[in-house]
């Protein structure tokens, strides 16, 4: 089905000759050059440096040092688990963000902003200040035998903090899209609540869900300043792939860097790909 | 199944959607209501559907009070004027879906669903177009989709918002025609809204006339048409020639408007006893004078021939006339006629349009 998809989708490329707007060739070429400027080519430079070692030495810097491979399981799971928090209750807020009505909504949207726009450093520290043992969250878990600060669980909450705005964003408009009339079309079929959400309203929100997550997500590899100052940063336990590289590069070791970053940018790219096929496909199921 | 709404209120903060309505709909009935944009016709529909909760007033189904009752409860068949199929789901999902969420106990065999559906689709003339999903579906068959979708759960009573709406003149009278048939063959009491006129004179067995959130008139197609019962209601069912002025003979002497249809004159040469061209085009002469002047267009090319007649103060007058009468009097553009009425109806003036 998805092969179909993208051969259809070619097709259309091809033939674009009735399109709307004039002009495919040059916003084609602009693209290209654009992406190529900001994105390929610092990428392939990476690329390049990487495979200026040789195939041992990359194994040996960036697969078998179990400091290494420990960092990137930090990563990818703490960007994981933040990101399937983020898409729960990053739905919820935006569903109650969009359908009711409640004073101070204006500030609670205003709010949900705040980690876009605050150096992430900020948030690292303030992070710190609540969930360390001496801040008022912090030793109250502790009380309860959660540590939080300087451990695993701190940085996901770094990272759920992170990329709270990124799944709201993109849901709020998708609910705002759903057509009233269906849901009361599904009620007056004889659907409970529960029944209409599941088989009306969450089939056509699943597609924007899975952009929300996979943009949470992407942030959450990506993330260093906020994660900084919260994991503490103990090898073997609480150091994140980002931080390894800067390790690397403060010890000159510039193919080391490169080797990680590698292998975190083609483990990236292949779960961004696979998330927008599992999109594509939901997309079809659920057409406009 | 007998629908009665029971002195409805319905307002929107201070707006008054629907102002003390009472009907009753009788059972196997196919009832229209007809009126203009905004006059509260989709309210009153959503009111019986029980989507929307009124303010005063009870919502009774043979006899029973429904008010209370949740939508899901009431055992209505809704088809919304845009349809509002589910746009994940194919035709035959959609239609089935009514089927698939009840409850465990009360929920048909997938095959007996299988076969209801198909039946369903095969009344709507859909069969072969099951496995389409809604985008790929004219106006017209998504239309009848959402009837299928409506009718499989055998709803009690059928509601239907514009249901032609947003369909093309032929398209429309077909499914007009098609919904007339259905509707005798299945007798399930049936409201459909409708602001075209034609519509709910050619199809409902009765016609709800509605204005401003209240109901003009109640009646046969025949009864609103001809027995118009408010000045309103003569406006809006076809065109009509408005004559302003006093009645001859009201002791009252009380403002009104009187009308006369295009095809209620009758066109003369103007008599030499005329002494002077009835300025005002009033009532008060209209009956022994009829309005004269200058012929502007003549539109001969339809059943009936339309005139356009310029009387003295300018305004337009509209005349109807038969193609053997045209033929006889031979009237041509720029000459000068008389239209006397052969019928006049006349209204208190109390409305404005
Ligand atoms: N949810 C609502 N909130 C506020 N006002 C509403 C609401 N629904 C309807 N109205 C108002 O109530 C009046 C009647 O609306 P309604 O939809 O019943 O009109 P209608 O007769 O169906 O018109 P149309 O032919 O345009 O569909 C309109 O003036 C409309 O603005
Ligand atoms: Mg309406």
């Amino acid at each position: 089905m998805i092969r179909i998809g993208l051969r259809e989708r070619c097709v259309r490329v091809i033939n674009r000759q009735h399109s709307v707007l004039p002009g495919f060739g040059i916003s084609l070429g602009l693209t290209l050059m654009y992406l190529g400027l900001v994105v390929l080519i610092p990428l392939s430079a990476l690329v390049v440096k990487a495979l200026g070692m040789t195939f041992e030495d990359f194994w040996q810097k960036a697969i078998a040092d179990p400091r290494v491979m420990a960092s990137y399981r930090v990563s990818l799971s703490a960007a994981l688990v933040a990101g399937l928090v983020n898409s729960v209750f990053g739905f919820i807020l935006a569903w109650v963000l969009v359908r009711y009505q409640f004073p101070g909504k204006r500030l609670l949207d205003a709010i949900v902003d705040l980690p876009f726009a605050l150096p992430t450093a900020v948030s690292g520290i303030a992070l710190v200040g609540l969930y360390a043992s001496s801040g008022w969250l912090g030793g109250w878990l502790e009380g309860l035998g959660l540590k939080v600060a300087f451990a695993w669980p701190g940085i996901v909450i770094a990272l759920t903090m992170i990329g709270l705005p990124f799944v709201v964003r993109t849901m709020q408009p998708a609910i705002e899209q759903l057509e009233s009339e269906s849901e009361e079309a599904a009620a007056i079929l004889g659907a409970t609540r529960g029944q209409t959400f599941r088989r009306v309203i969450l089939p056509i929100l699943v597609p924007p869900l899975l952009t929300g997550f996979a943009l949470a997500f992407a942030r959450g590899l990506g993330e260093f300043g906020s994660v900084y100052f919260i994991a503490g940063n103990l090898p073997m336990k609480t150091e994140i792939a980002p931080l390894m590289i800067l390790i690397k590069l403060e010890q000159y070791d510039y193919h080391g860097a490169a080797a990680i970053g590698l292998v975190m940018l083609v483990a990236s790219f292949a779960l961004l790909l696979l998330i927008n096929l599992l999109q594509a496909w939901t997309r079809h199921r659920s057409s406009t | 199944m007998s629908i009665e709404a029971l002195n409805i209120t319905k307002r929107f903060g201070q707006f008054v959607a629907l102002d003390d309505v009472s009907l009753h709909v009788r059972s196997g009935e196919l009832l229209a209501l007809l009126g203009p944009s905004g006059s509260g016709k989709t309210t009153l529909l959503r009111v019986i559907a029980g989507l929307e909760l009124p303010d005063e007033g009870d919502v009774r189904f043979d006899g029973e009070s429904v008010r209370d009752r949740h939508v899901r409860k009431r055992g209505v068949g809704f088809v919304f004027q845009h349809y509002a199929l589910f746009r994940h789901m194919t035709v035959l999902e959609n239609v089935a879906f009514g089927l698939r969420v009840k409850p465990r106990h009360e929920r048909p065999r997938r095959a007996e669903i299988h076969d209801r559906v198909g039946e369903l689709l095969r009344l709507v003339h859909l069969d072969g177009l099951a496995g389409r999903y809604p985008h790929e579906l004219s106006g017209g068959q998504r239309q009848r989709v959402a009837l299928a979708r409506a009718l499989a759960v055998r709803p009690r009573v059928l509601l239907l918002d514009e249901p032609f709406g947003a369909l093309d003149a032929k398209v429309r009278a077909e499914l007009r025609d098609w919904l007339r048939r259905l509707h005798e063959e299945i007798q399930l009491t049936s409201v459909f809204v409708t602001h075209d006129q034609d519509e709910a004179l050619e199809v409902a067995d009765r016609v709800v006339v509605m204005n401003r959130g209240k109901i003009e008139q109640i009646g046969t197609p025949e009864e609103v048409f001809h027995s118009p019962a408010s000045a309103f209601v003569m406006d809006f069912l076809g065109q009509s020639n408005r004559f302003h002025g006093r009645v001859p003979g009201n002791s009252a002497r009380q403002e009104s408007i009187s009308y006369v249809r295009p095809h209620e004159f009758e066109l003369l040469k103007p008599s030499q006893s005329t002494r002077s061209i009835d300025a005002t085009g009033s009532g008060d002469q209209l009956e022994s004078m009829g309005v004269t002047g200058e012929i502007r267009k003549i539109y001969s090319a339809s059943a009936l021939v339309r005139i356009e007649l310029s009387a003295a103060d300018g305004r337009l007058v509209h005349v109807q006339i038969s193609q053997e009468e045209f033929q006889r009097l031979a009237p041509s553009v720029g000459q000068t006629w008389t239209a006397r009425p052969r019928r006049i109806r006349v209204f208190a003036a109390d409305y404005q349009i």
